[in-house]
């Protein structure tokens, strides 16, 4: 055991005895309705700015636990408190359902004081009020800025006798695996295979991607595109095959594989990509999303956390409150132009 | 791996690891017990504690936590009717009956030993199959996710004997209306949710089980008054356990049959605990000799269910730790927490890794065994709370409930589902609708929708009748549909032959 490790264990054992402690309060919390959170009116308005935070932040994970959002969420809460003045509780909360609107509306309609932070997935979340599931407006809400952005890697079961991006788009009766239309992935999916041009295709959708990604490396479906930690494993086992990076550079992880802008279709790059961007309700005051807005940044760039993230496969790209306002417009202008085509599928 | 199963033993017991095992044994119990909350939760709690941990005891104490679960979960399934979580439903069929009986502390040593030996026979075959796991793993696509989901729902007739037909069938068709509520997983077209958010992403399971068993339950208790059991009829606390831990060696069919459809059906991912367990109850009931008794307190009834429970963890790691790929909710939060601890799961972690694959295997069964230990001295006692007089007990299993509800995920939608499914289950109670038709329904619904739109698109009709292990499975469907017939028949022409209670075939001290 080197001496870094002894001393993080010792740090961690008064960590664990505060997690014991506040097990019994987290317990509380979630049966009491978050109650803690609402506090007095008053004294939050009169005190607010430079005694901000005061008490429990509570970070909305739109997803049930387990999956990327989760564990990066409880990755990064600890670098959150460490980097909040008056290093408040950030307490992970998942609100599962509704394709992640759900959790969603309750970061966009909760009272705007800086205590409700959340996760949200692009360019999925965008399509929603574009097809008429959710009335919110994304380019209201307070952006504290970008955690993660995996691009998208495009493989093929190792069966299927596709070798390369032609062999796609020729392929009379291609087999696409990926999760339902209005999710992240199922979008991806649909935008990619329209762009590319590839017509005689079948898209079976799973209820997630690791049932895809089983589905391509058993043969039953032969092309499936999710972001690199969901193909890891199956690629390097030799199940499935990747041909293309939906990225502007190649991953670290896949030397060989080319860009999609090297194969001909750049404008893939920036759109294929699943981010994990954090925002709070819209009209929260300058005061309070600067202070947050810094926190969330140190956070994001802290070597511990970078190092956390990368032991558990994921990646990160930090981008702040503004650049993601942009990308948030970027992507709900792209999804105006597909979803009419979206639409008409979902009603078939 | 092999070479490495002594030196492993000596680090699983390395201080502080042990410590951390009782710890998430003791959180995992709790979690266990209260309605609503389960295994996803508590592991999501315990994960951000795990980061400064040294990796031995994280693991040890995630795997705790997580193998506590099944057992405390049945513990109020079987003396409450309020099943902890959602695959333990299966053990309150006939464990509740028993405990109504006076002889909760049976049903509660069987289903604790049940555990004990599921989870070491799990583990030995754990070892000796996650060599050779991967096969399994690929052989099971959408037409046989199709049949395991078809076989579930044939599971209807084998267990409710009793009663209309019409109102079974009835049941059934409202159970497989509600499971079809909201976006529909292949095409996402949204059905039955009014424009509502909540129910697009359809009934949750957990809340409907609430309502169903433990409201309704509560409804019943506050409204009749009185006592559950009278005093006398509960014997010595300790020779019921006993028994009951007997019992599993004198039903050893029915505990080898229900851990054989826990561990392959744990294997599979994508189908789901609570079919698990459901089915393992079926095959017992269509095995027996004696189908009629199941439902009035049978404890091979309870023996099944828990075995398959329990034993659906252990070879769930199988497609966890092959290939990444989480075989239910629970293993998706472990899944996430062993990978930041440096185990990187794929088809040769085997070979690079043995000591920590093994770590997690010794960890599976001493949580196991530690929770049955618990479960075993308590249980005696617990077996008492039927003693509570029933307007007392009523309000304090509603208030639990509710508050489950809520807890699962925060929504007051899942309490709204579970108050209705309460009212529900109660009216259903009322005038006999059998409320096993309903659930069964709803926890293969979707699963079964899902898959035969995916061998559609991916295989066409054929995918159904030219895969082996597809046809395999249906045959065991017709089969198990023709014997429900050929027995029902028989039922009636021997028209009134009532049992009123175990303890009078059986004469067990």
């Amino acid at each position: 055991m080197s001496l870094d490790q002894v001393k993080q264990s010792k740090w961690g054992r008064g960590r664990k005895v505060m997690a014991v402690v506040g097990l019994a309060g987290m317990l509380t919390t979630a049966a009491g309705c978050g109650s803690m959170a609402s506090g007095n009116p008053n004294s939050t308005k009169k005190t607010e700015g430079s005694t901000y935070p005061q008490h429990t932040i509570t970070f909305i994970v739109p997803y049930a636990p387990g999956g990327d959002f989760d564990t990066t969420a409880r990755l990064l809460a600890p670098y959150l408190t460490k980097y909040l003045p008056h290093h408040p509780a950030v307490i992970v909360k998942n609100v599962p359902g509704g394709n992640s609107v759900i959790g969603d509306m309750q970061v966009i309609n909760a009272k705007p004081d800086g205590y409700t932070i959340g996760y949200f997935t692009l360019p999925g979340i965008a399509l929603g009020p574009l097809i008429g599931q959710g009335n919110y407006d994304l380019t209201k809400v307070s952006w504290i800025g970008q955690v993660f952005a995996m691009p998208y890697v495009a493989a093929v079961s190792k069966d299927s006798g596709l070798n390369s991006l032609k062999d796609v788009q020729k392929d009379p009766h291609l087999k696409v695996g990926t999760t339902g239309i209005t999710t992240t992935a199922g979008l991806i999916s649909f935008i990619t295979l329209k762009s590319l041009g590839v017509q005689n295709s079948t898209t079976i959708p799973s209820g997630g991607s690791s049932q895809s990604v089983l589905a391509a490396s058993q043969g039953t479906v032969d092309f499936v595109q999710f972001p690199y930690p969901a193909l890891r494993q199956e690629i390097s086992a030799g199940l499935l095959k990747p041909l293309w990076v939906n990225a502007s550079q190649r991953l670290p992880g896949l030397p060989n594989v080319p860009t999609i802008g090297q194969l001909g279709h750049p404008e893939l790059a920036t759109v294929a990509r699943l981010a994990g961007v954090v925002g709070t309700a819209p009209g929260v005051s300058q005061e309070n999303l600067a202070v947050l807005r810094s926190a969330f940044k140190k956070a994001v760039q802290d070597q511990g956390f970078v190092s956390k993230m990368k032991a558990a496969n994921e990646s990160t790209q930090y981008l702040n409150g503004q650049d993601t306002l942009m990308a948030v417009q970027r992507d709900i202008k792209l999804m105006r132009k597909y979803a009419p085509e979206i639409k008409d599928e979902i009603s078939h | 791996m092999f070479a490495h199963l002594i030196p492993a033993v000596g680090a699983f017991f390395a201080w502080p690891a042990p410590l951390f095992l009782v710890i998430g044994v003791l959180v995992g119990m709790l979690f266990g017990i209260l309605p609503g909350l389960g295994g996803p939760q508590v592991l999501a709690l315990l994960t951000p504690i795990t980061y400064k941990m040294d990796h031995t005891s994280a693991i040890v104490m995630m795997i705790g936590a997580m193998s506590a679960i099944p057992l405390s979960g049945s513990l109020t399934a079987i003396l409450l009717n309020l099943p902890g979580h959602a695959p333990s439903v299966a053990s309150s069929f006939d464990g509740y009956p028993l405990t109504r009986q006076g002889r909760g502390g049976y049903a509660v040593g069987a289903s604790a030993m049940s555990a004990i030996l599921a989870a070491v026979i799990g583990a030995i075959v754990l070892t000796l199959i996650l060599p050779l796991g991967e096969r399994v793993v690929l052989a099971f696509s959408y037409p046989e996710f199709f049949m395991m989901a078809l076989a579930g729902l044939s599971m209807v007739a084998v267990i409710s004997q009793k009663g209309s037909i019409w109102k079974g069938m009835i049941t059934v068709a409202l159970g497989l209306m509600i499971a079809f509520i909201g976006s529909d997983p292949v095409t996402g077209t949204v059905r039955f949710t009014f424009g509502n958010l909540y129910l697009y992403n359809g009934i949750d399971i957990v809340p409907a089980l609430i309502g169903l068993f433990a409201i309704s339950q509560a409804i019943d208790m506050t409204l009749k008054g009185d006592r559950l059991v009278e005093t006398e009829k509960i014997g010595n606390r300790l020779s019921g356990v006993w028994a009951g831990m007997k019992s599993v060696f004198q039903h050893f069919g029915a505990f080898f049959r229900g851990n054989l459809v826990g561990t392959l059906m744990g294997m599979i991912p994508g189908v789901g605990g609570s079919i698990t367990t459901i089915i393992a109850y079926g095959q017992t009931v269509q095995f027996s000799k004696h189908p009629e008794r199941y439902g009035t307190g049978e404890i091979g009834g309870v023996i099944a269910p828990e075995a398959a429970n329990n034993s659906k963890d252990a070879s769930g790691f199988i497609p966890t730790l092959l290939f990444g790929i989480p075989s239910h909710v629970e293993m998706a939060v472990l899944l996430g927490t062993l990978t930041v601890l440096g185990i990187d799961p794929g088809p040769r972690l085997v070979q690079t890794d043995p000591d920590r694959v093994l770590t997690v295997i010794y960890a599976l069964v001493a949580g196991n065994i530690l929770t049955a230990a618990i479960v075993l001295a308590v249980g005696g006692y617990l077996t008492r709370l039927v003693l509570v007089p029933r307007p007392v007990l009523g309000p304090i299993i509603m208030a639990l409930s509710v508050v489950g509800a809520f807890a699962l995920n925060g929504l007051i939608g899942d309490v709204i589902v579970a108050l209705v499914f309460g009212v529900l289950g109660f009216i259903m109670d009322r005038f006999e609708f059998p409320k096993i038709n309903l659930v069964i329904p709803l926890m293969v619904g979707s699963l079964m929708e899902t898959s035969f739109h995916q061998t559609l698109l991916a295989m066409g009709w054929r995918g159904f009748f030219t895969r082996p292990i597809s046809v395999g499975l249906l045959c065991v469907v017709l089969i198990v549909l023709l014997f429900s017939i050929r027995h029902g028949r028989s039922n009636k022409q021997m028209s009134a032959r009532k049992v009123d209670t175990v303890s009078e075939v059986h004469n067990i001290d």
